[in-house]
C-alpha cells in the first residue's frame, strides 16, 4: 500500500504537516511583526526614559548647586565682605556638605583675585579675563551663569574639570568697594559620571550640547575634535523634545532630546537601531527553528495519525479486493469511525444479496436444466410411440393404407418439430404444426371421439415461443376431458395478438374442472395422474415460459365443471 | 489486539523520543548560537607601558573603541618601557592565546620585529601604534608623525632660545624607532640654523629618575646651556621638575612633549615653554577600530597620522585643547 505514491495516508500526512506549517508560519509572522513593532517602541520608551532620568538627576544638581550660589550670593550681598569671619563659617560647613565645590573665588574687574575659599595657592599665567566665566560675570550682575565644563586652572594642586556659576558682585575691601565677578566651581566629575553611566543599549550613550549648538560633553569628545567622528547637532537644536530615528554613516539611530531648563542645555540620547535588529534577527532565527522543529515533530505525528485515520479504509479496500478474488464468504468485519462502518455494514448487506442472488441462479439454472431434461424426456415419450404404432399396426392390418400414411406422416412431422434441432425456442407456426401433427394422430387413435379447429392470426404464426408448450395441454383436454366424454368433444386452438402480447388459447368442451383440480394443474401436485400422458405437467410449462419470458408471462387457466376448460398461454410479441 | 497496543506504545514511544530530541537539538543549537555571537573579536592591545597617562589615555581610546565594535580588549604593557623581553613574551603569548588581532606599540623597533612576523605568520593582524617595528607583516601603523613632531618641537625651541645657543636633548629609549624618528626631525631642524648647537643628547630610558640625572649632569656640565628638548613625558617631566627645582624656571627654556598634570603645571609656571601633545586618544580609538577591519579583511591605510598639537600656557586653556590636555575628569 505504502508503494503508492498518493494513498489516503499520503494525503492526510501532506495536509497535516501542510496545514501545520501554515498556521505555524501565520502565528510566526504575526508575533515576529507585533514583536518587531514592540521592541522598537520598548527601545524608544526605555531610551526617553533613561534619557529624562538623567535629565532629570543633572537638573536637581545643578538646581543644588544654583542654591548653593545663591545663598553665597546673597550673604556677600549682605555683608559685602569675603572672606568675612562668621560667614566663613557657615561656608566651611556648605563646603563640608558639597564635596565637589572646588573653590569659591572673587576676581575685580581686571582679573586680579581678591578672594578665595578655601584659601588655596593661586597659579600664575591663568589668562582668567579670557576665560568664558569671567567675560560672562563682568555684563550680568543680576543673574548669574553657568558656563561649559572645563579645566580649572587657577590653583596649584591639579586641574579639575568644572563648571562655573558666575556673577557680577561687589564687596568692599579695605574700606573700598570692589567691583568683580564672583565665581563657583563645581566639579564636573558628578556630572561627568552620571553621563558616562547612561548606557542606551550596547552602544548607545549620552552627549550634551548648549543652546547653541557646542558639544559640551560627548562620551568620544576628542575624537570630535580630531573629526572623526561627528554629530547632527543641528538638527538636534530645531528638533522638540522626543524622539527621532537618523541615518549617520550608514548607521540607523534613535535620537531622543531632553532639554534641560535652566540651562538651555539639551541632553542627547543616542541609541543604534541594529541592535533592535539584532534582537529582531534573534526573534527570525527562533522561529526558523521553531518550525523546523515542529516540522520533525508533526512528520512522525502525522504519518501515525493518518495511519490510524486510513487504517479502516485500507482494511475495508483489503476485504473487497478478497472479495474481487470470488471469496463471497468473507464478511467484513471493520471497527473504525462511523462512515466506515456504515459503509461495511451496507458492503455486508450487499454481499449478502450477491450471494442470495448467485445461489438463486445456481437453482433457477438447475431447475431449467430439470424442465429441459423433462421435456427431452417427453420428446421421446415411449408410451406415446407404443400406442401411436400400436394404432398404426392396427390400421394397416384392416389395410387402411391411406390412414396409415396420414398417421406416419403425423408421427414423422411431430416427432421432427418435437426435436427442432435442439432449439428450445421455435415460431409458433412450427407449435401449431405440432400440435395439428399430434391431434391428428390422437383424433385417429380415438376413432373420432373429437374434433379439433386450429386458428391462428397470420402475423402471430411468426412470434416465438418456447417449444412443446401446447402438447401438454391438448393432452390434458384430451386424457382428463374429452376421454370421459360420452358427447362428441370439440377441441379449439387459437392463436391471437391480444393487449401487446401472443395469446395461445387452447378450449375443450370437456368434463371441466374443480377449483382444486385447476390450483394442482398449476403447482404441479397434479403430475402424477398425467403420467399416462407425455409425463410433463402444466406447471412444467408454465414454469418454463416464465423462466424464458419473465413474470408476466404464463399459463391461465379457466374451466368450469361440465362446460369445459380454456387454458390460455401468453407469450411476448416479438 | 496486542499488536495494535504495541504498536501504540512503540509510536508514543517513538513520539516522546522525537521530541526529547528535537528540543536538545535546538537547545543545543541555541546554545550554539549564543557562543557565536558572543564570540566577539578579541584584540590584544600590547603598549611600551602599563602605567602613566599617555597609555592610560590610549587604553581609554581603545576602551571606547571596544565598547562601539563589541571588542573583547585585552590592554597589557610591562611595567617598564625598557622591559623588551617581557614586551616579546607578551606578544608572544597573545598569539599562543589566538587572539584575533594585535595592536602593539613596540619598545624597540627591531627587537619586537621577529615575534610580530611570527604573528602575521601565525595569521593575526598586527596594527601598530606610537612606534613602529621592524616587520613588513604590519597591517597599519597609526601614531604621530614623530619626524614632523620633532621637527615641530625644534621650531618652538628656536622661537624661544633664538638662534645663538647651547641646547641639549633628553631623548628616551635607543632603538625605539619612534624617538629616533622625533630626533632626526629635530636635528634637520637646527641644522637649518647655524647658530644652534647641540651640545649633549642623553637617554633616559622613560625612567624619572634617569631624566632627572641626566638633566643634572647637562646643567652641571653645561652651565651656560639655553634649552632643552625633552622628547616624550617622562624626560619631559625630569627635565622639568629640575630646572624647576634648582630655579632655573624660564632660564633655560625646556621644549617637551606630551601633557600630564605636572607638565601642564610646569607649563603654566613657566617652566615648560611649550609641550608636543599627541592625540593617544586617537590612537587607542583607531588602532582597535583599524583592528577589528583588519579581522574583516577590510584594506587599511598603510599608516595614520594622529596628529600632535603644540600646547603652551595660552593654548592649553583652548576648548579643543583642553580634552586633549586633560583627558581624565577628576
Amino acid at each position: 500500500m505504502r508503494r503508492k505514491s498518493f494513498s489516503i495516508q499520503a494525503w492526510i500526512t501532506a495536509a497535516f504537516i501542510f496545514l501545520s506549517i501554515i498556521i505555524l508560519v501565520l502565528v510566526s509572522l504575526l508575533l515576529y511583526n507585533k514583536f518587531s513593532v514592540t521592541a522598537e517602541r520598548n527601545t524608544e520608551l526605555n531610551t526617553q526614559q533613561i534619557v529624562q532620568q538623567v535629565a532629570y538627576n543633572i537638573l536637581t544638581y545643578l538646581n543644588d548647586t544654583t542654591d548653593t550660589f545663591t545663598i553665597i550670593d546673597k550673604k556677600i550681598n549682605e555683608s559685602q565682605q569675603f572672606p568675612y569671619q562668621y560667614f566663613e563659617d557657615e561656608l566651611h560647613s556648605i563646603l563640608a556638605m558639597r564635596e565637589d565645590i572646588v573653590s569659591i573665588s572673587f576676581f575685580d574687574r581686571s582679573g586680579e583675585l581678591i578672594a578665595v575659599s578655601p584659601a588655596a595657592e593661586y597659579r600664575k599665567n591663568t589668562n582668567v579675563t579670557a576665560q568664558d566665566w569671567f567675560l560672562q560675570g563682568l555684563n550680568r550682575t543680576d543673574e548669574f551663569s553657568f558656563s561649559q565644563p572645563h579645566v580649572q586652572n587657577l590653583y596649584k594642586g591639579q586641574y579639575p574639570w568644572v563648571i562655573s556659576l558666575s556673577k557680577g558682585q561687589s564687596l568692599m575691601k579695605d574700606g573700598q568697594q570692589i567691583d568683580g565677578v564672583l565665581v563657583l566651581d563645581v566639579n564636573f566629575k558628578s556630572l561627568d559620571s552620571l553621563m558616562e553611566r547612561v548606557s542606551l543599549g550596547k552602544k548607545g550613550y549620552a552627549y550634551m550640547v548648549d543652546a547653541k549648538g557646542n558639544i559640551i560633553y560627548h562620551p568620544q569628545q576628542q575624537l570630535i575634535y580630531s573629526k572623526l567622528k561627528s554629530e547632527n547637532v543641528e538638527r538636534v537644536l530645531t528638533e522638540a523634545d522626543g524622539s527621532y530615528k537618523e541615518t549617520m554613516n550608514g548607521e540607523m539611530r534613535m535620537i531622543t532630546v531632553q532639554t534641560l531648563p535652566l540651562t538651555g542645555w539639551k541632553l542627547v540620547g543616542v541609541s543604534f537601531m541594529d541592535e533592535v535588529l539584532t534582537t529582531r534577527n534573534e526573534m527570525t532565527t527562533f522561529m526558523l527553528r521553531l518550525i523546523l522543529a515542529v516540522i520533525i515533530l508533526v512528520i512522525p505525528l502525522a504519518y501515525l495519525l493518518s495511519s490510524k485515520l486510513s487504517r479502516p479504509i485500507k482494511q475495508l479496500e483489503s476485504s473487497v479486493r478478497l472479495l474481487e478474488k470470488g471469496q463471497f464468504s468473507s464478511q467484513i468485519d471493520v471497527n473504525g469511525y462511523n462512515e466506515v462502518k456504515q459503509l461495511s455494514h451496507r458492503f455486508n448487506i450487499m454481499v449478502n444479496r450477491i450471494r442470495e442472488l448467485m445461489s438463486q441462479i445456481v437453482e433457477e439454472q438447475e431447475a431449467k436444466r430439470k424442465q429441459e431434461f423433462e421435456v427431452l424426456q417427453s420428446q421421446i415419450n415411449p408410451h406415446f410411440l407404443y400406442n401411436t404404432l400400436n394404432s398404426v399396426v392396427r390400421l394397416a392390418g384392416s389395410s387402411k393404407n391411406e390412414e396409415v400414411v396420414l398417421m406416419i406422416t403425423s408421427l414423422s412431422k411431430f416427432f421432427r418439430i418435437s426435436l427442432s434441432q435442439g432449439r428450445n425456442i421455435i415460431p409458433i407456426r412450427d407449435e401449431l404444426e405440432h400440435i395439428r401433427s399430434y391431434l391428428t394422430i390422437q383424433q385417429m387413435r380415438f376413432k373420432g371421439k373429437f374434433s379439433f379447429t386450429i386458428h391462428a392470426e397470420e402475423d402471430v404464426l411468426s412470434c416465438e415461443t418456447v417449444k412443446l408448450v401446447l402438447q401438454p395441454i391438448v393432452e390434458n383436454s384430451i386424457y382428463h376431458g374429452i376421454e370421459k366424454m360420452v358427447d362428441p368433444g370439440v377441441i379449439t386452438v387459437t392463436a391471437e395478438f391480444h393487449h401487446n402480447k401472443v395469446r395461445l388459447a387452447v378450449r375443450d368442451n370437456g368434463l371441466g374442472m374443480s377449483e382444486e383440480q385447476v390450483q394442482g394443474l398449476l403447482n404441479g401436485s397434479a403430475r402424477k395422474e398425467s403420467i399416462s400422458g407425455s409425463g410433463v405437467g402444466l406447471n412444467n410449462v408454465h414454469e418454463r415460459i416464465q423462466l424464458f419470458f419473465g413474470k408476466s408471462y404464463g399459463l391461465e387457466v379457466w374451466s368450469e365443471q361440465e362446460e369445459g376448460t380454456e387454458v390460455i398461454i401468453w407469450l411476448p410479441k416479438s | 489486539m496486542a499488536s495494535q497496543k504495541l504498536m501504540k506504545v512503540l509510536s508514543l514511544g517513538m513520539l516522546s523520543l522525537l521530541l526529547s530530541l528535537s528540543l536538545t537539538l535546538s537547545g543545543c543549537s541555541s546554545q550554539l548560537d549564543h557562543s557565536e555571537q558572543e564570540h566577539s573579536i578579541t584584540v590584544a592591545m600590547i603598549v611600551k607601558m602599563e602605567k602613566g597617562d599617555y597609555w592610560e589615555i590610549v587604553e581609554k581610546g581603545a576602551e571606547v573603541a571596544a565598547k562601539e565594535f563589541g571588542v573583547n580588549l585585552i590592554f597589557t604593557g610591562p611595567e617598564q618601557e625598557t622591559l623588551i623581553a617581557e614586551q616579546i613574551h607578551m606578544v608572544q603569548t597573545a598569539i599562543d592565546d589566538k587572539v584575533d588581532a594585535i595592536v602593539l606599540a613596540a619598545s624597540d623597533y627591531m627587537e619586537l620585529g621577529r615575534v610580530t612576523d611570527a604573528a602575521g605568520n601565525a595569521g593575526i593582524p598586527v596594527i601598530t601604534i606610537d612606534s613602529e617595528v621592524a616587520s613588513t607583516k604590519v597591517r597599519s601603523h597609526i601614531g604621530t608623525d614623530n619626524y614632523r613632531a620633532g621637527y615641530k618641537a625644534g621650531m618652538e625651541l628656536v622661537e624661544h632660545v633664538g638662534d645663538n645657543s647651547r641646547v641639549a636633548v633628553v631623548s628616551f629609549v635607543e632603538g625605539a624607532y619612534n624617538s629616533g624618528q622625533r630626533e632626526e626631525g629635530l636635528f634637520d631642524l637646527i641644522a637649518q640654523y647655524s647658530g644652534i648647537q647641540v651640545v649633549e643628547k642623553r637617554y633616559s630610558y622613560s625612567n624619572l629618575a634617569a631624566a632627572k640625572e641626566a638633566t643634572e649632569q647637562i646643567l652641571l656640565e653645561y652651565p651656560d646651556i639655553k634649552g632643552i628638548v625633552a622628547l616624550n613625558y617622562i624626560a619631559t617631566a625630569g627635565v622639568a621638575s629640575v630646572i624647576n627645582e634648582k630655579g632655573l624656571g624660564g632660564k633655560v627654556k625646556v621644549v617637551g612633549f606630551d601633557a600630564s598634570s605636572e607638565i601642564m603645571e610646569m607649563v603654566q609656571e613657566g617652566v615648560v615653554q611649550s609641550t608636543i601633545v599627541q592625540n593617544s586618544f586617537t590612537m587607542g580609538y583607531l588602532a582597535v577600530k583599524y583592528a577589528v577591519d583588519a579581522t574583516k579583511g577590510t584594506k587599511l591605510p598603510e599608516r595614520y597620522d594622529s596628529g600632535s598639537v603644540i600646547i603652551d600656557a595660552e593654548s592649553m586653556l583652548y576648548e579643543e585643547n583642553q580634552k586633549l590636555v586633560f583627558p581624565f575628569v577628576n
